[in-house]
Order: structure tokens, then C-alpha cells, then sequence
């Protein structure tokens, strides 16, 4: 017999082998092909499973006033949502559905037939395929929006509590086994708070949320100040579970990093602010008028430390958003301002030695006639010393001061003053005012404007001129915004200062105007009601007529006043104008309006910044 | 005739390694053991690899969870501080006088000044050096020595009337402005306004 056997096995094996090898070498290029050449695709579409990007959202800035107080502020708080399919509503779990929903009653307000429409666990929706209704599980039904967090706390153990049985109550657990699960689902979201409510709410206006947590802002500073404020969005690529959680230890990357808005701090001084709007709010009380606004700056730098108008809102409260109450009235409404403005005119032609304080004018007993028209003071007066003019607030006085200058001249003095020019205040809508070129003035004009007539302005020009007048005759520029930082804290930039102009040539020439402004508070004066016992007072009041029309006068004013204490070294200076007081019986006035405003305010203002009376004038008699 | 023919070498070898009186079971063993070893280490590996998983994602859940944990904790540190804001506001201030009948009112004009504090032996200090100074003073003006009580640099209105004193202290302890120095041992003191005590440790507080 022949040796076939053991090559015939042989062979076979070498075949099976052969084979096998073959089989390998497929493999490993198949391999090769589907790791090297195809790997980035198929990573790609793995990562598109397996991964998810999200965006990131940083936090809006808040707004704090000087010394750190918040005004608007960032709420974190609970969107409760409610799946009703998964309420059970069987034979064990019989009443889980009533027990639920007398719970979200309790602590989320509404009635319980408005939660048992809204719980059914079908629904009907339309099929946008085919156009038809499909009766489907109902798996969203929003339960409370912003909620409070301790609420939703106390929420989520009472309804555990509900669900538990009494060994588990005994024992202490913080879960129930027949709880319902996936009922309810929780998503923090944030909202803006004005923790201050209606305090400077004019100022810093409002804003709306869209998209659960997308803030748009609407009005006042927040909308200014918005790219300021606003945070920048990242992404973020992570990997996630099956169920679509995050993956803890799976790997995560940065695509774009975010960043956190600023925080933004006011010159505004909180007990300052809290102190005009009291105030503010007492004079409408007393007077009914149809707005009133006040504004506390500092001199020496402009710094704006209260702004206030009534009438206002409460951002937090939209049952209070009326509209002549939300937007920035006190930037944008213009008024004649009346005759506030006779101290600049009168300082000027001092300045430029055209009169001297004793200089004498004859105010023609209360009807002047100029340019064919009829000016007339509030009492028949003589001659008066320009002293006198300022204190009596003669208009003939002022008017024949103005003649003498000249239209130009006058022009030049208030534009030098800042009427007809904005404040650039980061204030929306701020207005300009009507402050014509003086070549397009009528022959009459030089004779009105230099009291206030014919001529609009803001309360904010109002004050800026008179920081003018309490800071040695240089006029700073006013400032809301004191300065901007990082959420941390870190990187503080202040907002620069610029730079002030002298406005007086000669020292002498403003004290002189400073101590007739003192007049004016001083027994005599038509501001005595401004005197504050213990500080020199100087300022002046303005009552202008308002609403002429083909029947004649209204009746209505605008009042005012605009002063500064101590009138030698001023701390503050504060305008109040009230547009169209009215209180039967009473008279209004600058000086009955106005002024005991501004003595009642100021003279808190300056006990809370510490400013030391002087002990000789505290023993004055204060008429009110 | 081949009578080996279809028989396995291996078995042959093994066979013979019988018959030649060797141990059969360490034949055999050996590879068995081996592989069984094999089983356990990779089996062991395996089961290394599923515990420090396991670990990692249990210690990635509590990080999970202390990470939640701060985030509600921050956020409830944000809605204390939007409380507090609320709650230091003036209005709210006033109410809660009035609610609860305090009786604060506003110092009366010229009654409220800055107060230096100072560290007790500072303070000790300064109360024997102004003593000596008042001593010297009254004694070149011989003015007779009273005990009094005075509120430093007062209106002569608070220290006229008993009422205006007490209501001068109630102001004074409940704004916490200032503070009052009595005269030791029944020598007046008069000091001038402003004037700081001592340098050294002195605390400046509103």
C-alpha cells in the first residue's frame, strides 16, 4: 500500500489553513480600511450619537449703585413642568391624581378645575401629516413659571410626604416607593429681580423674558447698557448616556467659551435715591400734580447721586406699568423752565462788569412794555439793586440786564451753560430742548428767554448749569455711570471724568452771585421755605405759566426750584420741577411747591452725608 | 503493514513516554493548567477593568451630585442676597419701625457726627491725658467742678431739656453713630469737635 494518507492530510490542512489566512488578510484590510481610511467618518457619525453640543449661557450683569447695593439683580427660579400621562390612575394608585393636584394648588396658586382641564392624560392634537386629530398622550403641561425656589422645595417634600406610607414617614425616608414617577419635571431658569422695587425704576427700566431663559431688555439703563450687560454664549460637546444624561467621566470640550456680562455701578447712592422719592411721593400726595421730578447731583464731579420722577412703576409688579409711568420722562420731557434761569444771565453780565450788585433798575411798577409786548413782575416793584432783582425775582429786572447784553450775548451765556445741548447721560431718548440760534430770535426773545420763556429745556440741563454755579463757575459734565467690572469683581474700569470748563472769569464775580442766591432763602427772598436751619441755602425758584391756548391761561404752572447747600462749600445740588400742582385753596408756586421739597430733602441728605451745621445759623428760626 | 497507521502522533508520544514509566498526569496537566490560569488572569483582568469602571462612574455620579449640591446652594445664596437687598431698603426699614413701634425718629439738626472708636487701652490712654488736660484747664479758669454727662458737641437745645436728652441717647444708641463719654469722677470735660483722641489703633466707623 502507498503513503496517500498522511499528504492527502497534509494538503487538506495546507488548504484549510491557506484559507483561514486568506479569510485573516481580508479582515485585516477590511479593518485597515474601516479604522485608518474611514476613520473620520465614522467617528463623525458616532459622535453624532453619542455626543450632544449645548450651548452655554453666561449671566446677565447686574446694576448696583455706588457703594454696592443691588438695584437689578438676577433671580433663579423654577419652571414646573407636568407630564399628566404619567399620573396613574388605576386601581392601586386610586386618588393619586385629586392628591396631586389639591398639592400644585396649594403651593402654585389657581383653582382645582383648572388643573384637572389641564391634567387630562390624553389630548387631542392635529396630526400635521394627515390633517386629522389624534386623541395622544398629553405630556406637557406647564405647572408654574419662575417659581420661588423654597417653594418648589417644600413642593417637591410634600409630595413625597403624600406618596409615603406610615413606616416610611416613621423611619424618616426622603422617598416613597408608590410615588408616581416622571410626573413632574423642574428646570432652573432665570429672570431678572428688582430688589429695591419701584426705587429709580424710571432709570433703570425694564425687562421681558423670551424663550424660558432669553432676557430682552426693554426700557431705561438695562436697554443702553446692554451690550455692557448682555453675556456672550459658548457651546460645549459632551458625551452623553443612552437616556441622553451627561456621560460623568466621558470626555467633554469647549467649542467656543463663554463669557459673563458686567456688572455695572451707578453714581447713584441708594439712601439718597430712597430719600428724594419719599418726598417726591409726599408732594404728590399734597399736590396732585401731573408728574414731578427731582435730581441730587454732586457738583465737584457731576456725579448724579438721585434722579427721580413720579409718576413711576414697579418693575417687578406689570399691573403697574402704565404708560406715561415706564418710560424715562425726566430725559425727555422738556419744559419752560421759568425763572430758574435768571441767575446766568445776571452772573455773567456781573463777570463781565456790565453791573455791579448795587447797580439800581427801575422795574417800571409791574408792566413794561418791550418790542410791543407787556412784561410784568408778581408785585409792583420800584427800583431794585440787582441783589434785589435775584431775590424779588423781578422779570423787568432780569429782562433790562438781558436788553443791555445784548441777543448775542445772552445767547452765547446759556449755550455756554449747556441749554440746547445734551447731557449725554446713557438715559434713552434724552431730549435737546428748544433753544433757537439767536439770529432767529424774534425782537421780544431777548427779553423772555433770559426768564424762561420761549425757550424748553430738560431738568437735566437745569442741573448741570447749576453744578456749574455751586463749583466755583466750572461746569462738570453729569454722570450716571460710575464704573463697570467683571461678575468676580475683577476688572474694574472707571468711566472717565471730563474735563471741566471754567465758566466765570472772575472769582469775585461768582461769589457775588453765590451770596444773592443765599438771598433768596433769607427772610425777604421768594424761597424762604427752602432755608434749611444750620446751612446757607443758595438757589432760586421758577413758576412758569403753562398751556396757553385761543381761551387764554390754563391755570396750570410748572414750579420749581434748583439750589445747592452749603451754599459755600456745596455738597449737592438738587432741582425739583412739578408740573401742574393743584390743591384747592392753596396757591402754587416755586416757593410753596418746590422749596419745601427741597429743604425737607436736603436737609436729610445732609444729615445722612454727615455735613456739619453751623452752630450759629442752627439757632435761626425755620419758617417752613 | 503499518499497524501505527491513523493513530494521532500526540497520542503516540504521549503513549511512549508511558510506556517509557513517566508521569501521565503532568503531561496532561501542564496545558490544561495553563490554560485555566490564562481563563483566571484575563478573567481577572476583566473583572479589574469592570470594578475601576464601576468606581469611576460611581465617584462621576457623586461629582454629579456635589456639583448639583453647589449649584443649589449657589442659587440659594443669590435669592438670600435678592432677599436681604429687599429687606435693607427703606421703605421696608420704615415699616418695620413703625410695625413694631420702635420710636425712632430723625437727630435733630447738628446731632450727628462722626465718632472715632478706639482699642480699649488706646482709649484708657486718652481718657487719663484729656483728665490731666481738663484738670489744668479748669483749674487756670476756676471754674467749679460738676459731674455732667455730655453728649459731644450737642445743640444746646438736647442738653437744655431732659426730654431732648433722652431722646438725644435713644437716637445715639439705636443709630449707634455715635457714642457717649461721661465724665469720671465728677470733673467736667468739654471736648472740641473733631478733635481725634489718639493715633495709634483707632477704629472709624459710620
Amino acid at each position: 500500500m502507498s503513503n496517500s494518507g498522511p499528504s492527502l492530510v497534509c494538503t487538506r490542512m495546507s488548504m484549510i489553513v491557506f484559507a483561514l489566512v486568506l479569510a485573516g488578510l481580508g479582515l485585516a484590510v477590511r479593518f485597515f480600511y474601516i479604522q485608518i481610511v474611514q476613520h473620520d467618518h465614522y467617528l463623525a457619525t458616532a459622535q453624532k450619537i453619542y455626543t450632544r453640543t449645548t450651548p452655554i449661557s453666561g449671566r446677565w450683569g447686574e446694576i448696583f449703585d455706588r457703594d454696592g447695593n443691588l438695584l437689578v439683580g438676577n433671580m433663579p427660579c423654577v419652571l414646573v413642568k407636568c407630564a399628566p400621562c404619567n399620573i396613574p390612575d388605576d386601581e392601586k394608585n386610586k386618588g393619586a391624581k385629586d392628591k396631586i393636584i389639591r398639592l400644585v394648588v396649594k403651593y402654585f396658586g389657581k383653582d382645582y378645575g383648572y388643573y384637572y382641564k389641564r391634567f387630562e392624560p390624553k389630548v387631542l392634537r392635529l396630526d400635521h401629516k394627515t390633517g386629522t386629530k389624534k386623541l395622544v398622550d398629553n405630556q406637557y403641561c406647564l405647572v408654574a413659571n419662575y417659581a420661588d425656589m423654597q417653594v418648589v422645595e417644600a413642593f417637591k417634600k410634600e409630595l413625597v410626604r403624600t406618596f409615603q406610607t406610615d413606616e416610611e414617614r416613621k423611619d424618616g425616608k426622603t422617598t416613597a416607593k408608590n410615588m408616581p414617577r416622571n410626573v413632574f419635571a423642574y428646570d432652573i431658569v432665570s429672570k431678572r429681580t428688582y430688589p429695591k422695587g419701584k426705587l429709580l425704576s424710571n432709570v433703570l427700566g425694564y425687562s421681558n423674558v423670551a424663550d424660558r431663559n432669553e432676557i430682552k431688555p426693554q426700557e431705561g439703563l438695562e436697554r443702553r447698557m446692554k451690550k455692557a450687560l448682555a453675556p456672550i454664549e459658548g457651546k460645549e460637546r459632551y458625551e452623553r448616556a443612552l437616556g441622553g444624561s451627561r456621560l460623568v467621566y466621558g470626555n467633554s470640550e469647549v467649542l467656543k467659551k463663554s463669557h459673563d456680562g458686567k456688572n455695572v455701578y451707578l453714581t447713584i447712592s441708594e439712601p439718597i435715591q430712597a430719600i428724594v422719592e419719599e418726598e417726591l411721593d409726599a408732594v404728590v400726595a399734597e399736590w396732585n400734580p401731573n408728574s414731578a421730578y427731582a435730581v441730587v447731583a454732586d457738583p465737584k464731579t457731576g456725579n448724579i447721586l438721585a434722579i427721580a420722577q413720579r409718576p413711576t412703576f414697579n418693575p417687578n409688579d406689570r399691573k403697574t406699568f402704565k404708560p406715561g409711568a415706564i418710560s424715562t420722562r425726566i430725559a425727555m420731557d422738556v419744559y419752560e423752565p421759568g425763572s430758574v434761569m435768571k441767575p446766568f444771565v445776571v452772573g455773567k453780565a456781573l463777570d463781565w462788569k456790565y453791573i455791579t450788585p448795587q447797580t439800581e433798575f427801575y422795574c417800571e411798577k409791574n408792566s413794561w412794555f418791550f418790542a410791543g409786548w407787556r412784561l410784568s413782575d408778581t408785585r409792583d416793584y420800584g427800583t431794585l439793586t440787582t441783589t434785589g432783582v435775584i431775590t424779588k425775582s423781578s422779570n423787568i429786572g432780569t429782562a433790562k440786564i438781558a436788553v443791555m447784553l445784548g441777543k448775542e450775548k445772552t445767547y452765547n451765556v446759556l449755550k455756554m451753560f449747556g441749554f440746547g445741548t445734551r447731557t449725554n447721560l446713557p438715559l434713552p431718548s434724552e431730549s435737546r430742548g428748544r433753544f433757537p440760534h439767536y439770529k432767529k430770535w424774534e425782537e421780544v426773545q431777548v427779553s423772555r428767554i433770559p426768564i424762561g420763556y420761549t425757550m424748553n429745556t430738560t431738568l437735566l440741563q437745569i442741573t448741570r448749569a447749576y453744578c456749574a454755579l455751586a463749583n466755583g463757575g466750572k461746569m462738570p459734565q453729569l454722570r450716571l455711570i460710575d464704573r463697570t467690572s467683571n461678575v468676580d469683581g475683577s476688572g474694574e474700569v472707571t468711566e472717565p471724568y471730563a474735563p471741566q470748563v471754567q465758566l466765570f472769569e472772575r472769582k469775585e464775580a461768582h461769589e457775588q452771585l453765590v451770596d444773592m442766591l443765599v438771598t433768596v432763602t433769607e427772610t425777604g427772598g421768594t424761597a424762604t421755605r427752602a432755608a434749611i436751619p444750620g446751612y446757607k441755602v443758595a438757589g432760586k425758584t421758577g413758576t412758569s405759566r403753562k398751556g396757553y391756548s385761543r381761551k387764554g391761561f390754563s391755570g396750570l404752572y410748572y414750579t420749581s426750584f434748583a439750589g445747592f447747600v452749603p451754599a459755600k462749600d456745596p455738597k449737592i445740588v438738587m432741582t425739583i420741577m412739578v408740573d401742574s400742582p393743584r390743591a384747592p385753596g392753596k396757591r402754587p408756586g416755586g416757593g410753596s411747591v418746590a422749596a419745601p421739597v427741597f429743604a425737607r430733602a436736603a436737609e436729610r441728605i445732609l444729615k445722612y452725608m454727615n455735613v456739619p451745621a453751623d452752630p450759629e445759623l442752627l439757632s435761626k428760626k425755620r419758617r417752613r | 503493514m503499518n499497524i501505527q497507521s491513523g493513530r494521532n502522533p500526540v497520542r503516540r508520544q504521549v503513549s511512549a513516554q508511558t510506556v517509557q514509566g513517566g508521569n501521565p498526569l503532568s503531561g496532561k496537566l501542564k496545558p490544561i493548567l495553563f490554560i485555566i490560569f490564562m481563563i483566571i488572569a484575563v478573567a481577572g483582568v476583566c473583572e479589574m477593568h469592570v470594578y475601576l469602571k464601576s468606581g469611576i462612574s460611581s465617584f462621576g455620579r457623586d461629582i454629579e451630585r456635589a456639583r448639583k449640591e453647589i449649584t443649589h446652594i449657589k442659587h440659594e445664596s443669590t435669592n438670600l442676597r435678592n432677599k436681604i437687598e429687599e429687606r435693607s431698603q427703606l421703605s421696608y426699614i420704615k415699616r418695620q419701625i413703625a410695625r413694631y413701634n420702635l420710636g425712632l425718629k430723625a437727630p435733630s439738626p447738628g446731632q450727628m457726627h462722626d465718632a472715632i472708636m478706639l482699642s480699649p487701652e488706646t482709649a484708657r490712654v486718652a481718657a487719663a491725658n484729656m483728665q490731666k488736660r481738663e484738670i489744668a484747664r479748669v483749674a487756670a479758669l476756676n471754674v467749679p467742678q460738676k459731674a455732667a454727662v455730655r453728649v459731644e458737641q450737642a445743640a444746646p437745645a438736647v442738653a437744655k431739656s431732659n426730654k431732648s436728652r433722652v431722646s438725644a441717647r435713644s437716637s445715639v444708641k439705636s443709630s449707634a453713630r455715635s457714642y457717649v463719654r461721661r465724665s469720671a469722677k465728677s470733673q467736667p470735660r468739654r471736648v472740641s469737635s473733631g478733635r481725634r483722641m489718639h493715633s495709634g489703633r483707632e477704629y472709624r466707623f459710620r
